[in-house]
């Protein structure tokens, strides 16, 4: 179609006009290509401090999942013995959580201060950082976890991460990202003839999914759809988390019903292991 | 040991109550700031049926007093330091004020077309490149002054984010693209001239800037073709010696 032409180039009949009356009266031109160059500035300046919030937050986050890895490779039995050998691999990873508060510290927090206005750069960033927040609470959570068996608490997790302000949603969506490990360690402890986490992992993990799931109730006014999401999406796979570790319990209490009925021993117990281990691996897998 | 976990859940749920309740005040406020900033756009699309503006203009002038301080009023409930915890609920409004502050300030700066510019097209042609150079591009600063009206400054200022702005404007110069098609229907041969080198100037403003992938950059690369459309009214005027 003749009407149709390409973007107007410089030697453009129309341009020429136009350029003509810049001639004549350059004001409004000048003052727009101004106003976008100090626009422009500005701009790259948010696009630079996003760009180091966003290294921050994945360095933290590489540095939190190493240090689960850590805590995995540990034996779970670990934490009910009281020798030196554990004493010795537990005060390590002391050392490795140590060393992610150094990171939160030096770098999202510290990028936060040299900013003028903290709270509103923690807000019109929170979104960029958060993952790597959310990531050092699941190992916090887990760490915590794998000691006590307990839950680490919003108050006891602002304490750690201090001064560093936690944030509620992160809190809670990291713990429940903590959700996934716990059953990994259930599921594995068993495959190692360690029968207990698993039932401590049930009950844990299924009062935190009904207390988390009463709790998204609230969230569902208090935070804004994509967060809420978010949530909802890790609901989902907690809930597949609970059902893979309630899945080793029950085949735990058959076989342990049925070794009482066939007379067997305890010392059969570490084949059992065995054996779980091959199915154990099927339900991580 | 599960007790633990309700207990201390308790504390969160708190802290979610208060938060959703804010999160509630302010989107009612915002639904209300919503209708205003509706009824400010159709005044404006009045500039779409109507040969002459200035009415339309006005009206929506007046009516940016009531969204300025309906704006004020949202943004009065949200705590210190908080404004990106909750300003997602506000953008799209902030991006429509934008819009229509472009528009109300390109037709208060541009020239006027006299009552009988159909008829006496020559005259309108000879003021017509001065004029396409006095159409002023509204900036961020002018839009909280057109919201704040006559209100003494003694009050908590209103804020706008950049990003908003930007995207304001984006959204403006489809708008005056549009525009231009329609003032050909109603037969002001002279205003799309105009709005075409008010946009390309916009364009070129926009070219100096470096942009990451997010809605900004998808909302720059449709200025294009708002561009493209202005260009190819300005050539069927042309080719029919219309303008």
């Amino acid at each position: 179609m003749s009407l149709k032409r390409p973007l107007p180039d410089p030697t453009d009949s129309e341009l020429v006009s136009v350029n003509s009356a810049d001639v004549r009266e350059p004001e409004a031109s000048h003052t727009i290509t101004k106003l976008f160059t100090a626009l422009g500035a500005a701009l790259d300046e948010r696009l630079e401090r996003r760009e180091r919030f966003v290294r921050a937050s994945r360095d933290l986050t590489m540095a939190a999942k190493k240090a689960i890895f850590e805590l995995q490779r540990l034996k779970s039995s670990l934490r009910r013995l009281r020798d030196t050998q554990t004493q010795e691999a537990w005060a390590k990873t002391e050392q490795t959580f140590d060393r992610l508060q150094g990171l939160l510290r030096g770098g999202i927090l510290k990028e936060l201060e040299a900013t003028p206005a903290f709270s509103d750069t923690y807000w019109q960033y929170h979104q960029v950082f958060s993952p790597g927040v959310q990531e050092y609470v699941e190992a916090l959570a887990f760490r915590h976890w794998f000691k006590d068996a307990r839950i680490l608490q919003f108050q006891a997790t602002c304490e750690k991460l201090a001064p560093f302000p936690l944030e509620v949603s992160d809190y809670l969506l990291g713990l429940c990202d903590a959700s996934g490990e716990v059953m990994r360690l259930a599921v594995q402890s068993s495959a190692l003839g360690e029968q207990g986490v698993a039932f401590e992992a049930s009950s844990f993990l299924d009062t935190l999914r009904r207390e988390c799931t009463r709790i998204s109730a609230r969230t569902r006014r208090a935070w804004p759809p994509s967060m809420q999401q978010d949530l909802d999406r890790k609901l989902v796979t907690m809930g597949e988390s609970l059902q893979k570790v309630q899945d080793v319990c029950y085949r735990l209490c058959l076989r342990r019903a049925e070794r009482a009925v066939l007379g067997l021993d305890d010392r059969d117990e570490a084949d059992d292991g065995a054996d779980a281990g091959i199915q154990a691996e099927e339900i991580i897998g | 040991m599960t007790s633990d976990i309700t207990s201390g859940f308790a504390a969160v749920a708190t802290a979610l109550e208060h938060e959703g309740q804010l999160r509630e005040r302010l989107r009612l406020q915002r639904d209300e700031l919503d209708v205003a900033v509706r009824s400010l756009e159709t005044q404006l699309s009045r500039l779409h049926y109507e040969v002459d503006w200035s009415d339309a203009v006005a009206g929506a002038r007046q009516q940016l007093r009531t969204i300025g301080s309906g704006f004020l009023e949202l943004q009065s409930l949200v705590p210190e330091g908080m404004f990106y915890k909750y300003n997602d609920l506000w953008r799209q409004c902030s991006i429509h004020i934008v819009q229509s502050c472009l528009l109300i300030r390109f037709f208060e700066t541009v020239h006027a077309p006299g009552p009988q510019f159909s008829d006496n097209l020559d005259q309108s042609q000879a003021n017509d490149s001065v004029e396409t150079c006095t159409a002023a591009l509204v900036t961020k600063d002018e839009v909280l002054e057109m919201l704040d009206g006559e209100k003494a400054p003694t009050q908590p200022a209103l804020r706008l984010d950049l990003e908003e702005y930007l995207l304001g404007l984006c959204g403006g110069i489809q708008e005056l693209a549009r525009l231009a098609a329609n003032r050909v229907v109603l037969g002001d041969y002279a205003t799309p001239r105009k709005l075409a080198f008010f946009c390309n100037q916009v364009y070129a403003g926009f070219r100096l800037l470096n942009f990451r992938n997010d809605s900004l950059r998808r909302s720059y690369d449709a200025l294009k073709y708002a561009i493209q459309r202005l260009d190819s009214i300005l050539y069927d005027l042309r080719i029919r010696k219309l303008s």
